[in-house]
């Protein structure tokens, strides 16, 4: 894992594929694995919108996929698909469910803060 | 009878920042839906989360997979029989309040 | 037939200047990348000799019938002979080497200027996914843990209420036929 490219803190694989699914990189448990890039693709590919009026085409900047002990997250940046596997449901990865839950201003969201994404890039 | 699962669905639509929730069958025919949400949605929420299924077909446990845009999130579940979208928006006193 | 090749070169070689001055404008004498290859080859293709010797055939055809198969097989002698352009024949603008390189390049170039002129259709991203300036940024996001306990908690009392559904049937649902 050391030598791994981490993307994220707690990752524990990662993919990066073109727009049209090919896998440009990949480590950690997604190495090499066309079967999760391939279902992720089809994923992105199924709909524009899951509700036009709800949110316009074409329009996330992020899709998490929890399964409780660890998740995924993708997103696109200049036209690379990046999926990363990241172990906890928590940002910690070890904070317990109990001081996150009560924390509920942790847990308040706005994936619309451009301007701070543009900061930190 | 129906009215539980209306009610069901009445108390998750009233929480915080929902701004609707259905749930769907096997066939994706929606069942219920309660709030500002579109009950065309539930077609295309179960393709969503039938093809998540085939990500890792041997969990136990089902995936909540959640769409963000802006300050807009749609949360969709499916655990083999049912599957549940919740649309959720961030409004401007939680927003103030972060 | 002579008098209609001479109209038909006279039309091609209009069009063949029209094209040189068209677009790029000057030296229309010099090639360019719209040149075409071959000049004219429908002068130095032996198509000639095709007026003279289908009359020939055509007579032939009415006075000795038994010598269709032998018409046939002429006919498409003088087909294939038609379709071929003798290049070797022609003046062609030969190139040397070094102009042949210098020619790849200046086209590849403006190649390429019109390629980024081009609006791509399939640059737009056609998808759920958005193009982001920092996918460092959202991919470190924490989860919406409040997000997973209220789907968690609705599809397990939803799913409940959904078992609990029943039909109240007033009368028998499954009616028996009278089969005989």
């Amino acid at each position: 894992m050391d030598k791994e490219k981490s993307i994220v803190p707690n990752q524990i694989g990662y993919l990066v594929l073109k727009d049209d699914g090919a896998v440009l990189e990949s480590g950690g448990e997604l190495k090499n694995d066309e079967h999760s890039a391939n279902v992720i693709m089809g994923l992105l590919n199924l709909t524009e919108s899951i509700d036009e009026s709800f949110m316009p085409n074409s329009s996330c900047e992020r899709i998490t996929i929890d399964y409780e002990e660890y998740y995924y997250s993708i997103c696109m940046s200049n036209r690379r698909i990046y999926i990363v596997k990241i172990s906890g449901s928590q940002n910690g990865g070890n904070t317990t469910t109990a001081t996150a839950s009560s924390s509920s201003s942790n847990s308040v969201y706005n994936d619309a803060s451009d301007s701070a994404g543009a900061v930190l890039a | 009878m129906e009215t539980q699962l209306e009610k069901v669905l009445m108390d998750t639509a009233a929480r915080p920042d929902t701004v609707g929730a259905l749930v769907a069958n096997r066939q994706g025919l929606c069942l219920v839906a309660k709030g500002d949400i579109d009950p065309n949605v539930s077609g295309i929420g179960m393709a969503i989360a039938q093809q998540v299924a085939k990500l890792e077909p041997n969990s136990t446990v089902p995936a909540t997979i959640c769409l963000y845009s802006g300050n807009k999130r749609c949360v969709i579940k499916n655990d083999g029989r049912i599957t549940a979208v919740i649309f959720k928006q961030l409004t401007a006193n939680s927003a103030t309040g972060n | 037939m002579d008098y209609v090749h001479s109209v038909w070169n006279y039309f091609a070689s209009i069009c063949n200047c029209w094209q040189c001055t068209e677009d790029t404008g000057a030296q229309p004498n010099e090639p360019n990348e719209r040149t075409h290859l071959l000049v004219d080859p429908v002068n130095h293709s032996p198509a000639l000799r095709r007026s003279n010797s289908d009359g020939l055939s055509n007579d032939y055809a009415h006075s000795l019938p038994k010598k269709d198969d032998q018409n046939a097989l002429s006919r498409l002698v003088q087909n294939t002979a038609i379709n071929m352009i003798n290049v070797g024949a022609m003046d062609c603008h030969s190139l040397e080497h070094q102009e042949y390189k210098d020619r790849i390049r200046v086209y590849s170039q403006r190649l390429h200027q019109q390629w980024n002129n081009v609006q791509h259709p399939s640059v737009s991203m056609k998808g759920l996914l958005k193009d982001v300036p920092s996918h460092q940024f959202y991919l470190s996001k924490p989860l919406s843990v409040e997000d997973t306990a209220q789907m968690k908690l609705f599809t397990e009392k939803a799913l409940d209420s959904v078992s609990h559904i029943r039909i109240d049937h007033k009368e028998a649902v499954v009616v028996p036929f009278r089969i005989p």
